[in-house]
């Protein structure tokens, strides 16, 4: 199919720690080239596998144009299969129903998508929304091809209401490792939180399509992007030395994602971290390790990354780096703080800030509300993240030579885009890398 | 880690005579002795051994010498040398505080071609702030020490130049050595370090860029400074308007007004001529000694007696007072023994 991309591997940090200190930080920067050499198969099979989920609940049919552009955004996404391609297309509802093919998956070709297509124009609004129990009929539907690229989309328009939310909490944590998901909520009625935590879970994306008209080519990009990863099941394994312990591990860009709790053990003093597919791009990782310090001179291996691609065996390590300690009592050195460690700490304090006056607004406490977002403001301007700025600004005004702030009247698409971008970070400028 | 290091130019040293001879040579050019195989060094041996954690005692240390256990990283063969070649010694340690050593020595024997013995002595100590420090004084030591050993067995090939001259010349060519090292990617940070060399003969010749230093050591207590460091705070030393003890507290004590390095041009080598009236030893340092240690006679105190018995010992003990005084710095000190005898002085080898 394709080739492996090139992988490489850049560590960023300041890597002298003042005598005494455990607290080790870097941001690992991974990225993948297109392919020049060896013609390595993608996923260990070659195969690729693409489901599209879409929410048929009886909402999908106010306004009018949601089911419509659910139809129309699922056959964009067909035509951009490539022939060859396994996928199939589910109906969700209070439960989940083959839409085409009538059970498991077909071959793309131009008969079975145009067969495809007709299924889809058959749909029709009726009924809840269970997306634990559309995960899982997804994951029927992978589970015949685990060797190859899997991948789903999922569409939604409402709140999970036809199950509890334990049920979908043990549905993502089945499904999780299995495929990966990105999920895209239409209208302003779904969940953030929920449709996010789905998408956490199987390592894919979240946003909003507030203009069902939009969904076509938002769709066509997903699929588009799917089929261009490279590489499946990919991990980042980290050892760390004894008596160390990692207090956190984080995607930091293109999203924020706390990937802290979803170690596996793999090794003495190693774990695992999934991190999904990967096709021709790059990703940031923070990663923070609290070490036994040693004596000032002394340097020490505070963790040792490596990129693994699953192959059935150990894996096979695509990259590696190290993250260093070395301790000094010169202080000039021990106080320089990594350009890109500090970035990210600002993006990362960014997202908390908007999620704590998330919950105070849902709480009903404005005045707290008010203050978290004018900190976020500030935060926003600072770490050079204009459109979260632009979007917070429809929700407060700030008085830029006094500094007071005042709330203004909160729509709630407004709220729901803020919450999603603040987990999207911004890559430092170039010129100031440090 | 207590095996002779030498830094050597052109290879290996004559067993019997001292003098350089090329690595793949059979006997030695000098007095002919037949070479045994190279003398075996501390990289060779320890290649061999089982190794074991510094920190942790683990067995599991890795090729790019991390333990696998605690994740330390193992010293360096560097953080240590000694160098014995009798009579001509070296002794250089990374200190407590620095995670690298960042000084270079070389000493080297050399015969005249009328049979006068030379030694040499070179001491390097890298500018932390610039890159690759290790690498600029490694590269500066060796190519004084070359140019000087050169220079000394066939006078001829420096057109039987003074050794004033040779001096000057062999520091010069130890900056150019250092320049080369710049990469375009370096800027303002090129590889840089300071440079004390000293030529031993009848007389003490010294070269020398920067704040390492050169010491006589008199056996019978005429100790004396022999260079003056490119600093602000040692040329008003010098100059009788601060005491060495003002300078010492003085926070631009280390701040280099001149050093080796491709940012340093028009290089002035500092040369200066002594003639020993006793028995006594020369000595190089960097700053990591003399920080503790900058008085000619306190120096002499803690390197005498046994400096001309055994200047090894004596340059282990110099060492070690600067380690347990805090060891700040790395610490490089280079001793070449002088004995007076009969009216003549020399290096004795």
């Amino acid at each position: 199919m394709t080739q492996l991309p090139d992988f490489s591997f850049e560590i960023f940090q300041n890597e002298y720690l003042p005598a005494g200190s455990r607290e080790v930080n870097a941001v690992v920067t991974i990225n993948a080239a297109e392919g020049t050499g060896t013609d390595t198969p993608v996923a260990p099979t070659g195969e690729a596998v693409e489901v599209i989920i879409v929410d048929c609940s009886g909402s999908m049919a106010y306004p009018r144009t949601k089911i419509a552009g659910a139809r129309q955004a699922t056959k964009a996404a067909l035509d951009t299969l490539r022939d060859g391609v396994r996928f199939a297309v589910i109906e969700g509802t209070g439960r989940a129903r083959m839409v085409y093919p009538e059970r498991g998956t077909s071959l793309a070709d131009q008969f079975t998508r145009r067969d495809a297509k007709r299924a889809v124009d058959r749909l029709e609004p009726n009924g809840g929304t269970a997306i634990g129990r559309w995960l899982r009929k997804a994951d029927e539907l992978f589970a015949a091809y685990p060797g190859a690229l899997r991948h789903a989309i999922l569409l939604t328009d409402g709140k999970d209401e036809s199950e509890t939310p334990q049920e979908l909490d043990d549905a993502i944590a089945a499904c999780a490792g299995h495929f990966t998901a990105d999920c895209r909520g239409v209208g302003h009625d779904w969940v953030v939180a929920e449709l996010r935590k789905v998408a956490s879970g199987l390592l894919g994306s979240v946003d909003i399509v507030a203009d069902p008209s939009g969904l076509e080519a938002d769709f066509r990009a997903m699929a588009q992007a799917a089929m261009g990863k490279a590489v499946a099941d990919v991990y980042l394994r980290l050892w760390a030395p004894a008596g160390a312990r990692v207090k956190y591990v984080k995607q930091v860009s293109p999203t924020l994602e706390d990937l802290t709790d979803r170690r596996v053990e793999s090794g003495k003093l190693t774990g695992d971290y999934p991190l999904g597919s990967w096709g021709s791009e790059s990703r940031d990782y923070h990663i923070c390790v609290e070490v036994e310090p040693g004596g000032v001179g002394d340097e020490k291996r505070a963790a040792w990354v490596k990129l693994v691609v699953a192959d059935g065996q150990g894996g096979t390590v695509l990259a590696d780096g190290n993250v260093r300690a070395i301790w000094t009592d010169d202080e000039q050195l021990s106080t320089k703080i990594n350009g890109r460690v500090a970035h990210y700490t600002g993006q990362a304090e960014l997202a908390d800030v908007i999620q704590e006056g998330l919950d105070a607004q849902r709480e009903g406490d404005e005045e707290t509300a008010t203050a978290k977002f004018a900190r976020a403001v500030k935060l926003a301007d600072e770490n050079g993240r204009e459109d979260t700025a632009k979007l917070l600004r429809k929700i407060v005004d700030v008085d830029p030579a006094t500094g007071v702030v005042r709330p203004k009247r909160v729509e709630k698409g407004d709220l729901i885009e803020i919450d999603l971008s603040s987990t999207k970070t911004t890559r430092q400028r170039k010129a100031d890398r440090g | 880690m207590d095996q002779g290091t030498v830094i050597a130019p052109e290879g290996e040293v004559c067993p019997t005579c001292h003098a350089w001879v090329a690595p793949s040579a059979n006997y030695c050019e000098e007095c002919g002795t037949e070479l045994a195989a190279p003398a075996t060094g501390p990289a060779e041996t320890q290649e061999q051994a089982i190794r074991v954690c510094v920190q942790c005692g683990a067995v599991d240390i890795d090729t790019s010498d991390y333990c696998q256990e605690c994740g330390r990283r193992q010293p360096r063969e560097r953080d240590h040398l000694e160098a014995d070649l009798g009579g001509v010694v070296a002794v250089s340690d990374r200190g407590r505080h620095h995670h690298r050593n960042e000084d270079a020595m070389a000493v080297s024997h050399a015969a005249m071609p009328d049979g006068t013995p030379a030694a040499i002595i070179v001491v390097c100590d890298g500018v932390s702030s610039a890159n690759r420090p290790d690498e600029g004084s490694t590269a500066a030591a060796e190519a004084a020490a070359r140019y000087l050993s050169a220079a000394v067995r066939h006078p001829e090939s420096v057109n039987g130049a003074a050794p004033t001259e040779i001096m000057a010349e062999a520091v010069r060519e130890a900056g150019r050595a250092v320049a080369a090292l710049a990469l375009p990617e370096d800027g303002y940070a090129a590889p840089a370090c300071t440079i004390v060399a000293a030529l031993v003969t009848d007389q003490i010749v010294i070269g020398w860029i920067g704040d390492s230093r050169a010491y006589w050591i008199d056996e019978k207590g005429g100790s004396t400074r022999l260079t003056v460091d490119d600093t602000l705070t040692d040329w008003l030393v010098a100059d009788g308007r601060m005491t060495e003890p003002e300078a010492a507290l003085d926070p631009r004590s280390h701040a280099l007004a001149a050093w080796l390095g491709a940012d340093a041009s028009d290089l002035d080598p500092h040369v200066a001529v002594f003639t020993p009236p006793n028995t006594g030893l020369v000595l190089v340092c960097s700053d990591g000694l003399w920080n503790y240690l900058w008085d000619a006679t306190a120096l002499a105190r803690v390197a005498l007696p046994q400096a001309v018995s055994d200047p090894r010992a004596a340059a282990r003990t110099l060492v070690k007072f600067a380690l347990d005084a805090g060891g700040r710095d790395n610490i490089t000190v280079a001793l070449a023994s002088v004995t007076a005898t009969e009216g003549t002085v020399g290096n004795r080898i």
